[in-house]
């Protein structure tokens, strides 16, 4: 089943990963659902998901590299902000380039 | 001092905008934000120099902007050397000059915590200097609400400006920790809920670090680079308790506070020589707070009617510290706790970089208000 997520991930079918990763059972996920799931809200910029996710599985997986996750989320979270601004930045810059802040 | 001036200016860089900054007869007090600004190429002016570049450049100037202290008639005063009354009045000055040449200029002022208002006198000065001011911008809510029963002006926004960049946030997730609570900056004395045995002192290390505040931006980037592998496994941080342990009165009613706090005033006793009022504990955003998120260390901060506080605390990005707690114990919080929090730290940026500050431009300059 993970495999089959798997791929609908790698295809870019988020939606469909997420519906199927949900339709597992709470108690039949492991550290593999786990890493695609956060993989997937990331993906998606559900950070709240992926967030929660994290600190669920941190309590209760074994075995999962959870420095490994928990860079990637923050690295993650921390580009999509960067991303942000520097959107923002350049609506203003196509608008008013050269103007003064003093 | 103006902290984390360089995030600032990459910000307005980012924007195709030109900082042009306004040196004041005050330049002393804050020599360090000169040279930093200087080592980023930031073009300076001299106060000869203002009017004659107002008057070549009026057309293309979208803000006026000023950040930072006012001490009011505190005795505080004196260790600024004036710096607030001379940049406070230039800021009003050069305003006003620009307005009447190029009335769609914005005019924005920015208070740090440091905003005292005990002296009537100085009250009706500051308040004939921003009564015109399109947008004040405070760190706490307390601080608006502060200087809204003072100065009567209600219309403020809580938009944190002396904030890092995100590109200069640090957080990372560890397996392991170090257990123990990093003190940044001055201590202003008192009791805190901390065993010495539990602190590492920065200043004992005998390293120096620039990283809120710099002279040279070359060395700002090294230092918080160098900062990071020294300290980011530091579990903690130790915030400032001001008088939490020793006032008497329940904090309920924040608002009785502020309006009876203004009178009383507490010594600190590292340094013998200042008197910060008492509402300063209850109003100000402490810049070392700031360096603790940005670097994933969870702030031990009190539990009081600080509403930056209140906001970390209840994000689960720093530890509130009851008054019924006598000991703080970093030992008792486990890898898995403090993991936890630095995911939230570092999933918060708003809190405490300059995100919201972007937000606030961009709002106002593209869709034309700041909503």
């Amino acid at each position: 089943m993970i495999k089959e997520i798997e791929r609908l991930y790698q295809k870019g079918d988020l939606e469909s990963a997420l519906e199927k990763l949900k339709s597992i059972q709470s108690l039949k996920r492991d550290k593999s659902w786990y890493e695609l799931f956060i993989k997937v809200s990331v993906k998606l910029e559900r950070w709240n998901d992926a967030r929660k996710a994290f600190l669920y599985g941190y309590n209760n997986i074994d075995k999962l590299d959870f420095s490994k996750i928990g860079n990637e989320l923050l690295e993650s979270y921390k580009m999509k902000s960067l991303n942000h601004i520097e959107k923002m930045c350049n609506d203003v810059k196509q608008k008013y380039q050269g103007k003064v802040f003093s | 001092m103006f902290h984390y001036a360089d995030g600032l200016i990459k910000l307005l860089r980012k924007c195709g905008l030109t900082p042009v900054i306004v040196e004041t007869s005050a330049v002393g007090s804050f020599k360090q934000n000169y040279t930093l600004l200087s080592s980023m190429n930031v073009k300076i002016l001299s106060p000869s120099a203002v009017l004659d570049y107002i008057r070549k450049n009026f057309k293309d100037i979208l803000f006026v902007f000023r950040t930072g202290c006012f001490l009011g008639g505190h005795d505080i005063r004196y260790s600024s050397g004036g710096a607030d009354v001379d940049q406070i009045d230039a800021f009003y000055k050069i305003t006003e000059l620009l307005k009447k040449n190029n009335k769609d200029v914005i005019s924005i002022l920015a208070f740090d915590g440091d905003l005292f208002l005990n002296s009537k006198e100085w009250n009706r000065w500051l308040k004939k200097r921003i009564k015109n001011v399109d947008y004040i911008l405070v760190d706490t809510d307390n601080l608006g609400y502060y200087m809204q029963f003072y100065l009567g002006i209600d219309d403020y926004k809580v938009i944190r400006v002396e904030v890092p960049d995100i590109e200069d946030v640090y957080v990372r997730i560890f397996p392991k920790y170090e257990k123990k609570v990093l003190l940044l900056g001055r201590w202003f004395g008192g009791p805190s809920p901390l065993s010495d045995l539990s602190i590492v002192y920065l200043s004992k290390s005998g390293l120096k670090f620039q990283i809120g505040i710099g002279e040279s931006y070359h060395q700002v980037i090294i230092d918080r680079k160098r900062f990071s592998l020294e300290y980011g496994k530091v579990a903690f941080g130790l915030g400032y308790f001001y008088d939490f342990y020793l006032k008497e009165k329940k904090e309920e009613n924040v608002i009785k506070l502020i309006f009876e706090g203004n009178y009383s005033h507490y010594q600190i006793p590292s340094l013998q020589l200042y008197y910060y009022p008492l509402i300063y504990g209850l109003t100000n955003m402490a810049g070392k707070i700031t360096t603790y998120l940005q670097y994933g260390l969870i702030p031990v901060i009190p539990y009081d009617q600080n509403d930056f506080h209140r906001e970390i605390i209840h994000k689960r990005m720093a530890i509130g510290i009851d008054k019924k707690l006598l000991f703080f114990n970093p030992l008792e919080y486990s890898d898995d706790f403090i993991s936890w929090y630095r995911i939230n730290i570092g999933m918060n940026l708003d809190t405490f970089t300059i995100a919201k500050f972007a937000e606030f431009i961009h709002n106002l300059l593209v869709k034309g208000d700041e909503e």
